[in-house]
């Protein structure tokens, strides 16, 4: 008996107990369903298995889909993922780094490797031309990922590949570099070294050497004229070298690009063809065509000057060369009158020499019509470095030129290259040595890893929010594979919509034909389920009837499907194996994946078997026993 | 009671003044086709509901009236106090013999121990194993006997279970199933055409006198057989 109040309601314990035999009897009478199910599934054992193969034949390719949209796009991500390359985040920029932006930096980084320039050129062993020196450090991902350990710090060197092929060296190989400065006589001191590994070509196809942050800082330190004790290399009355950003080659002729393709392919700084530059308002003559050839993030040395004329002539070309700068703006200032100018040297040799004077004092050539307003011979000449903003003035001596446009203001090349370093690195001018003395530098330039390529999005753009403050806006994009990774994700984005595209047809068409299939066998079973009926079985325990049977099929159709898959797994590995190695899967499932799709098949089915199954309710027994 | 039954173009009201079966009694209702025989087996057998009932009652240790239960309450009723003998066997194609008669019986909570000496005494012993679909018309409907019988059932609704015997083997049957029936207590209800296998067993005999209303109503009245022989009663 059933007694309620507003606040409670109980029951008696007769209730209960008739409750619990209800209960007891349903699944009793359901153990009885699941063995006439199983006892029905073997009777029509060929209908049954004709029924398991079509419902295989709507899920096996849900499996298998699934499967090659997961290994296709994890295979994709998991070469990303062990790519160290694609982790590394560079800038384009380089300068002094806030201490605490540094900090903020190393934590949200995998790996740091902090040096005070980006790279270095040395000669080395094994090619005639100066080869990149990269830093590097024990947690570089690039040699863990290689197994390569940096033992001896002031001895080891990792080399790329074609420089390795060139040299003919193998790890443990001795290895010659050779440092080189020159502040008033040239310095050539050789290290050498021993080679504790070789990058593999994927990761770098260029002619690179890596050495430990510590000893590149030290080698740069004595690049710019500093002592090291450390390798008992003395200190040289250190200067700024030039740096230029770009070379302009003067030529008769132009080669063709397959011939320029043909001189970058045999290394040298530059890796895009150069481009048509105007130098008609520097009255250089029309014969003669001029190409600028600029560097990807890199500044130009001395050094690049030779190589790209050597590679000119192993084409069969004569080429003049003239350095370039960027928008590098001057001020002269004498009297109280100020001008502001764009530094240039692409007037001619015989031009700049030709002052004929033997003091300290630097010359400089500006425009006739400029002269007008600016008739002083003697004038300071002053520009803001990008370290802290601070100016450097220099006392010059003014010139009038008919050959340098309005505007600009000419200098010696050399100068002009030690005055552009100065800008970047900041320095101190040294008036009576007519050099520029290095200030110290910290850490100026960073490799990043990201500390995977789900991090990599947020490094690249915490680097680009420095770069935006920093930079013009061709340097404030960091150099990073995120494009790439983006890219690949995106590709995943949409492979995941399409296959979810096709989940949702093939699980309409399979909701519907296991609801036809179920209401059919409900048609073909009628007098079956009226005799079960006319035994007393519940309504709600026949509609089990189907419901079961349908489940059981869809439960054989489910292993059968995952059957196909490993099956199609299997020869399509053996097929593919050429391309993917045998350590790739072209397809791939994970268990939760497998659980996934396992659940939202059997909730399909048991929605559409459910519904079909509430057709046996309208079953009247009365109808169908004496059919 | 009433229960009219048919389409547009025909129907069959068939009325029941007065039924009345007695525990352990052998009950039999003849007609001609199409008179209710089958209607009234179907009300009895709670799977057709009466259009109108004054009184449709079953004595167990309680008065139930049926007429007026819920669905749940006539599957109850179904379940625990009838069997059905259906003219065809009534048996689930996809098991054996032995399997249908075993089913019942589970369903009903009693030993299937019962089931060989059961189908020995109806003979089809030697059939067990086989499926409805493998034996003869008469096997099938021996082996609705066995079920019906192994199910202990009070009540035994039986729809012409011999319809597919010849007259000799139809008598041997109703004897054995009438001796059988005595053993267990259950009420023997069954429709026949056969007036003369009914009068041979029954306690007590009901006819449905029929007549045209119209062109499309027949009017079908159950009412008690005055032919019955009294060595049976």
């Amino acid at each position: 008996m059933k007694k309620c109040s507003p606040l409670f309601c109980y029951q008696t314990p007769a209730s209960l107990q008739k409750m619990f035999k209800g209960t007891v009897g349903f699944f009793r009478d359901c153990t009885h369903i699941i063995a006439l199910v199983f006892a029905d599934l073997r009777f029509e054992w060929i209908l049954s298995l004709c029924m398991v193969l079509s419902l295989g034949a709507v899920f096996a390719p849900l499996f298998i889909l699934l499967g090659l949209q997961e290994g296709i796009i994890g295979n994709m991500l998991d070469k990303l993922q062990r790519d160290p390359v694609s982790r590394l985040v560079e800038p384009k920029w380089e300068g002094p780094l806030d201490d605490a932006w540094l900090a903020s930096l190393r934590e949200q980084s995998g790996a740091l490797i902090e040096s005070p320039t980006a790279f270095l050129l040395l000669d080395v062993e094994g090619t005639n031309d100066p080869v990149n020196v990269l830093p590097t450090n024990r947690n570089d991902p690039i040699l863990k990922e290689n197994g390569i350990d940096l033992a001896d710090w002031k001895r080891s060197v990792v080399l790329s590949t074609p420089l390795a092929r060139s040299a003919g060296k193998r790890t443990g190989d001795d290895f010659n570099l050779t440092l080189v400065r020159s502040a008033g006589k040239e310095e050539r001191i050789p290290l050498q070294m021993k080679v504790a590994g070789i990058i593999p070509i994927t990761t770098s196809q260029d002619t690179k050497v890596w050495l430990d942050t510590e000893l590149f800082r030290l080698i740069h330190q004595w690049r710019r004229g500093g002592a090291v004790p450390e390798l008992g290399l003395a200190g040289g009355g250190a200067v700024l070298e030039p740096e230029y950003d770009g070379i302009i080659t003067l030529l008769e002729k132009v080669p063709s690009d397959a011939e320029y393709r043909t001189m970058i392919g045999r290394g040298m700084s530059f890796s895009q063809l150069p481009q048509p530059f105007d130098l008609s308002l520097w009255g250089y003559v029309a014969e003669q065509q001029a190409r600028l050839w600029k560097p990807i993030n890199s500044r130009v040395f001395e050094q690049n000057f030779k190589s790209l004329i050597s590679r000119h002539h192993e084409v069969g070309y004569s080429v003049k060369t003239l350095p370039y700068f960027d928008d590098f703006k001057v001020d002269l200032r004498s009297d109280g009158k100020n001008i502001s100018l764009t530094l240039a040297s692409l007037l001619p040799k015989e031009e700049t020499e030709s002052t004929g004077s033997t003091d300290s004092v630097q010359h400089v050539w500006i425009a006739q019509d400029e002269k007008i307003f600016f008739p002083y011979p003697k004038a300071d000449m002053s520009f803001s470095t990008a370290t802290h903003g601070e100016k450097i003035t220099i006392p010059v001596r003014v010139h009038p030129s008919a050959k340098v446009p309005s505007g600009y203001i000419a200098a010696d090349p050399r100068f002009a290259g030690k005055m552009n370093a100065a800008h970047r690195q900041g320095a101190v001018y040294d008036q009576q040595a007519g050099e520029f003395r290095p200030i110290e530098q910290g850490v100026r330039f960073f490799r990043a890893y990201a500390k995977s390529i789900d991090d990599l999005e947020s490094l690249v753009e915490f680097i680009r929010a420095e770069g935006v403050l920093r930079s013009s806006e061709a340097l404030q994009e960091p150099v990073s594979r995120v494009a790439e990774v983006r890219d690949i994700r995106r590709l995943a984005g949409y492979m995941e919509k399409l296959y979810l595209l096709i989940l949702s047809v093939s699980g309409v068409s399979g909701f519907f034909v296991i609801l036809a299939s179920v209401y059919a066998g409900i048609q073909r079973k009628r007098k079956d389920i009226a005799y079960l009926a006319l035994f007393g079985l519940h309504p709600l325990t026949l509609i089990l009837f189907p419901f079961f049977k349908s489940l059981v099929l869809v439960s054989a159709a489910l292993g059968g499907s995952l059957a196909a898959y490993g099956i199609f797994g299997y020869w399509a590995n053996r097929i593919f194996s050429d391309v993917l190695g045998n350590a790739i899967s072209l397809t791939r499932l994970n268990g939760q994946q497998v659980i996934l799709l396992v659940a939202a098949v059997y909730i399909t089915a048991s929605l559409a078997s459910l519904i079909a199954a509430v057709a046996v309710t309208r079953i009247e027994p009365g109808e169908y026993i004496r059919e | 009671m009433r229960k009219t039954r048919g389409d547009n173009t025909r129907k069959v009201r068939v009325e029941i003044p007065l039924f009345e079966v007695l525990p352990a009694s052998f009950t039999a209702i003849v007609g001609s086709n199409g008179s209710g025989k089958s209607t009234l087996l179907d009300i009895l057998g709670l799977i057709l509901s009466a259009d109108h009932a004054d009184e449709f009652l079953l004595h167990t240790d309680r008065t139930i009236r049926l007429d007026r239960l819920a669905g749940r309450e006539k599957i109850h009723l179904r379940r625990n106090y009838i069997s059905y003998v259906l003219q065809t066997g009534g048996l689930l194609e996809f098991l054996s013999i032995r399997q249908n008669i075993s089913f019942a019986a589970r369903l009903r909570n009693k030993s299937p121990e019962t089931i060989h000496q059961v189908a020995e005494q109806l003979g089809i012993a030697d059939i067990l194993d086989k499926r409805p679909g493998k034996v003869s018309g008469g096997q099938r409907q021996k082996a609705a006997i066995a079920r019906a019988l192994v199910q202990e059932a009070p009540i035994i609704l039986a729809d012409e279970p011999t319809s597919a015997l010849d007259t000799e083997s139809a008598k041997e049957l109703m004897a054995t199933f009438r001796r059988l029936t005595d053993k267990t207590g259950s009420s023997l209800i069954m429709v026949t055409h056969d007036h003369d296998l009914a009068r041979e067993r029954a306690d007590i005999i009901y006819r449905f006198r029929t007549e045209m209303v119209d062109e499309k109503m027949l009017s079908s009245i159950l009412l008690p057989d005055p032919s019955l022989s009294s060595e049976n009663v």
